[in-house]
């Protein structure tokens, strides 16, 4: 109980403080109402302060369900929406733009003990968050076919690309793809149990998601990383079976290659 | 140019969302603006693209905009988010919107924010808080803002000034003009107790740029007494509409939004609320002709 010297005293502090005040109890159902909040009486009204707390978790966690639907399928409305709850008070948004929250949510699921029997949960947020980046990401102009059909042979080696800031590579050891397809239409064939490397891509206005052949997202990657053609081959051959040429097809294809240089030259 | 560089007419919009582009695109009647929230149309790392621009450059193509802001947190005590004042510059920059608008609330501290418009007491202190916020905002954006009136669920015991003669305060001293939510009036007045005839009548109507319209939920508090929750998920209420025709009458007509933003019904009808708006506003211009006949 808060003797009323305390409260009187602190009445004044309060209105610079009301956010620091406000927010505790916001975050924390559990802790103290702060002083000076009260009815049209001046009588102490929680269930008025619950109504922020209500619609600030309700918002968050209705952001998370809108940005993670396959996940919210995978795990049903009631653990999702506890789940929710949980990283919306350990991780709210860090700025105003709603559409870009969720960022540690896939980071969030690792930590879970009690997900331990769906080990491939978190692949699936990260990629329903890349999907949700791409989907947003700036326009580009892609190079035509024909820029790399006009590179001198043996130039080929050196040549170093950048990519389109909507195109994302994820390497995952879960039938991601199958996964996320059949949580959000059942109708389609259930997982099989394969690694899965997804390309995401932007050829027009919504996100692709393609699958990689063997070597393909070794070789991305060291492009990605700017490292020349040469010795992406050479991290693509390390796997059995790679082959550049569908690579390069796809790519082009999914207008996800925007730039091409030779090396020493600025890509 | 964009179209969104008029200046919003006395006429209904509403609150766009994306599930509604075609049928906006198609047959808009009776709408004549748009309002986006700001905060949805500001990218990642190397800006914004894709589905969501290519949809608001062909709505600003078309329509008036008016940019409406959720995240500057201005009545807060801390800093203004620089970043965030930025990215504001760089969208209102390109969009060249016909307004643009924000709260009397607050929604960041101490680097979270709370997707939640928050209330804070009315005091010497914040008002001035307040008002060296707007005029940062003012002078970063180079523009006049509109500041909106919050709907409220509890009481400050130290607040010294009522909320209508705090935003009048706040508009003299920073030139902003005032968003009115006349929804936001209702609910505040049913949940604090106060009179909404009596709000209307002491808030600077002279200074409102826009109207606000929304639904409300219904509740009750710790001591049964009504407590209405600000949750545009419904129709408007008629006794908003009676509200709205009061402001109106004494107002004079101006630009009308209809805001949803949960339960989003399908554009059909919507439109039938913007229509009833509509004759809202041509009732109100009709009384104001006829007063000017009169008094000439």
């Amino acid at each position: 109980m808060t003797p009323p010297f305390v409260s009187k005293t602190s009445a004044p502090s309060f209105t610079s403080s009301f956010a620091p005040a406000l927010s505790r109890p916001l975050m924390d159902p559990g802790g103290p109402a702060p002083d000076g909040l009260t009815d049209a009486q001046g009588r102490a009204a929680p269930r008025r302060l619950a109504v922020y707390r209500n619609n600030v978790v309700h918002g968050l966690k209705q952001a998370l369900s809108a940005g993670f639907p396959a996940c919210h399928a995978l795990l049903g409305a009631e653990n999702f929406d506890r789940l929710a709850s949980v990283y919306a008070r350990e991780h709210p948004p860090s700025d105003p733009r709603m559409p870009l929250y969720g960022a540690r949510f896939s980071a969030f699921l690792v930590t879970r003990p009690d997900l331990a029997h769906m080990p491939w949960l978190p692949d699936v947020a990260r990629l329903e968050y890349s999907l949700r980046l791409s989907y947003r990401a700036a326009d580009s102009v892609p190079i035509q076919a024909s820029c790399l059909q006009s590179l001198p042979p043996e130039a080929l080696g050196r040549v170093r690309f950048t990519f389109a800031s909507a195109l994302r590579l994820l390497r995952s050891p879960w039938p991601l793809r199958q996964i996320h397809r059949h949580a959000l239409n059942p109708s389609t064939p259930p997982p099989r149990p394969e690694a899965e490397d997804l390309l995401i891509t932007r050829p027009a206005l919504d996100p692709r998601i393609d699958l990689l052949s063997p070597g393909g997202a070794a070789c991305l990657a060291a492009l990605m990383r700017g490292q020349p053609l040469g010795s992406a081959i050479d991290a693509g051959a390390a796997y059995r079976g790679f082959e550049l040429e569908p690579l390069l097809t796809l790519l082009l294809s999914a207008a996800a290659i925007t730039g091409v240089a030779i090396s020493g030259d600025r890509p | 140019m964009p179209h969104s560089t008029r200046t919003l007419p006395d006429a209904p919009g509403v609150g766009y969302k994306p599930q509604h582009f075609t049928a906006l695109l198609d047959d808009p009647a009776p709408v004549a603006w748009l309002e986006i929230h700001a905060e949805n149309y500001m990218g990642g790392p190397g800006g914004l693209g894709g589905r969501p621009l290519a949809q608001l450059r062909a709505l600003a193509e078309r329509f008036p905009i008016s940019a409406h802001g959720v995240g500057l947190s201005i009545g807060g005590p801390a800093p203004l988010d620089r970043d965030h004042l930025d990215r504001l510059s760089d969208l209102l920059g390109w969009l060249a919107p016909a307004s643009f608008s924000e709260h009397l609330a607050w929604s960041t501290h101490d680097g979270a924010y709370f997707n939640d418009l928050l209330p804070l007491p009315y005091t010497a202190a914040t008002l001035a808080c307040v008002c060296d916020h707007i005029d940062q905002v003012q002078d970063h954006l180079g523009r006049r803002m509109l500041l909106e009136n919050p709907s409220s669920y509890l009481a400050f015991e130290q607040s010294t000034w009522s909320e209508p003669e705090f935003l009048s305060e706040i508009a003299h001293r920073t030139g902003c003009g005032l968003l009115l939510d006349v929804n936001n009036v209702f609910v505040s007045a049913t949940n604090l107790d106060f009179s909404a005839q009596d709000y209307i009548a002491s808030f600077a109507l002279a200074e409102v740029g826009e109207i606000h319209l929304a639904g409300h939920a219904k509740d009750s508090d710790d001591h049964g007494a009504p407590l209405l929750i600000d949750d545009h998920g419904s129709p408007v209420a008629d006794p908003v509409w009676a509200l709205l025709d009061l402001v109106l009458d004494s107002a004079g007509p101006r630009p009308l939004l209809i805001e949803r933003d949960n339960d989003v019904p399908p554009w059909a009808d919507l439109a039938v609320e913007a229509a009833r708006a509509g004759a809202a506003l041509a009732r109100a211009e009709e009384r104001t002709s006829t007063a000017e006949r009169i008094l000439a």
